[in-house]
């Protein structure tokens, strides 16, 4: 079964060859090959999750119904970008809706007191504290930009790698991270982050 | 300090924490198994269900056509009456 497209003969991507050959082998039913698929891709999902829950039974669950939804959605796949785009893509999906169903619940943590000087003085900042602080004032924002937000400050994506990430434009993604930078610039102040942590080098 | 430096501050921070590691390839494989078998299962009630929809709909189109020519059986009765004349 052949996985590439051809779009009116202009190009046509390959994926690595070892993607290329565990997913026809899924689709043909060999489940050993997704296993290696998800034992290959996971560390990095596991990375992109953990950005959208601090928790690690949530991210455990958020994982698994990442690479179930990829299972499920396999044939979709067309190879026009890397596998792991597409995944992360998916990803992205999961995450977005963990942070809508956070809203409706309005599971936002209270502030705690923030102490994220680090012991040694060789790190300025502990990141996990710098992260769970990040992720506090994240979670003020709204499901949409907090998305964008988490993965142009945790993940370091550029506007075109959201824009593949979450599907949207790059126009509609530049738009929504300027807007989200206002409401959390807003949200900021008005903890004092800038004085509290005005140290940091 | 401008708000928006210090967080992009805190985000260099955070991109370097310590990440959890956990296998799930076992669970997903596991899940996936079972919603196959899910589907496996649904399979002939899906035909009877299909089975069943064509043979309502055969049923339907006789008896609408049915319903069509019947015709009331008391119209038998007062046909010749109305013919008739009274006086």
């Amino acid at each position: 079964m052949s996985i590439y497209k051809t779009v009116a003969g202009s190009y046509n991507i390959a994926v690595e060859n070892l993607d290329n050959n565990d997913i026809c082998d899924s689709l043909a039913g060999d489940s050993k090959a997704f296993e290696r698929l998800v034992i290959r891709y996971q560390p990095r999902i596991i990375r992109l999750m953990w950005r959208f829950c601090r928790d690690r039974q949530t991210c455990e669950r958020l994982v698994q119904d990442v690479f179930v939804e990829a299972y499920f959605s396999l044939k979709t796949y067309k190879a026009k970008a890397p596998f792991e785009h597409w995944l992360s893509r998916i990803a992205s999906r999961v995450g977005y809706r963990h942070f809508k169903e956070q809203d409706k619940e309005k599971q936002t943590l209270p502030l705690p007191d923030f102490d994220i000087a680090a012991a040694d003085s060789q790190q300025a900042v502990e990141p996990e504290k710098a992260a769970e602080l990040l992720y506090w004032l994240l979670a003020k924002l709204p499901a949409t930009d907090r998305l964008a937000l988490t993965l142009v400050y945790l993940e370091d994506c550029s506007i075109k790698d959201v824009a593949v990430k979450t599907g949207w434009s790059a126009p509609a993604v530049k738009m929504r991270l300027s807007r989200a930078r206002k409401k959390l610039k807003e949200i900021a102040e008005k903890e004092k982050i800038s004085e509290r942590f005005e140290w940091i080098p | 300090m401008d708000t928006l430096k210090t967080i992009e501050k805190l985000a260099k921070a955070a991109r370097s924490e310590a990440l959890p590691a956990f296998d799930v390839s076992s669970y997903v494989l596991g899940q996936t198994r079972m919603v196959q078998v899910q589907r496996a299962n649904l399979l002939p009630f899906e035909f009877f269900a299909a089975l069943t929809a064509v043979a309502a709909s055969i049923v339907i189109v006789l008896s609408v056509s049915a319903w069509q020519t019947i015709i009331n059986p008391m119209t038998q009765l007062i046909a010749p009456l109305q013919e008739s004349s009274l006086w």
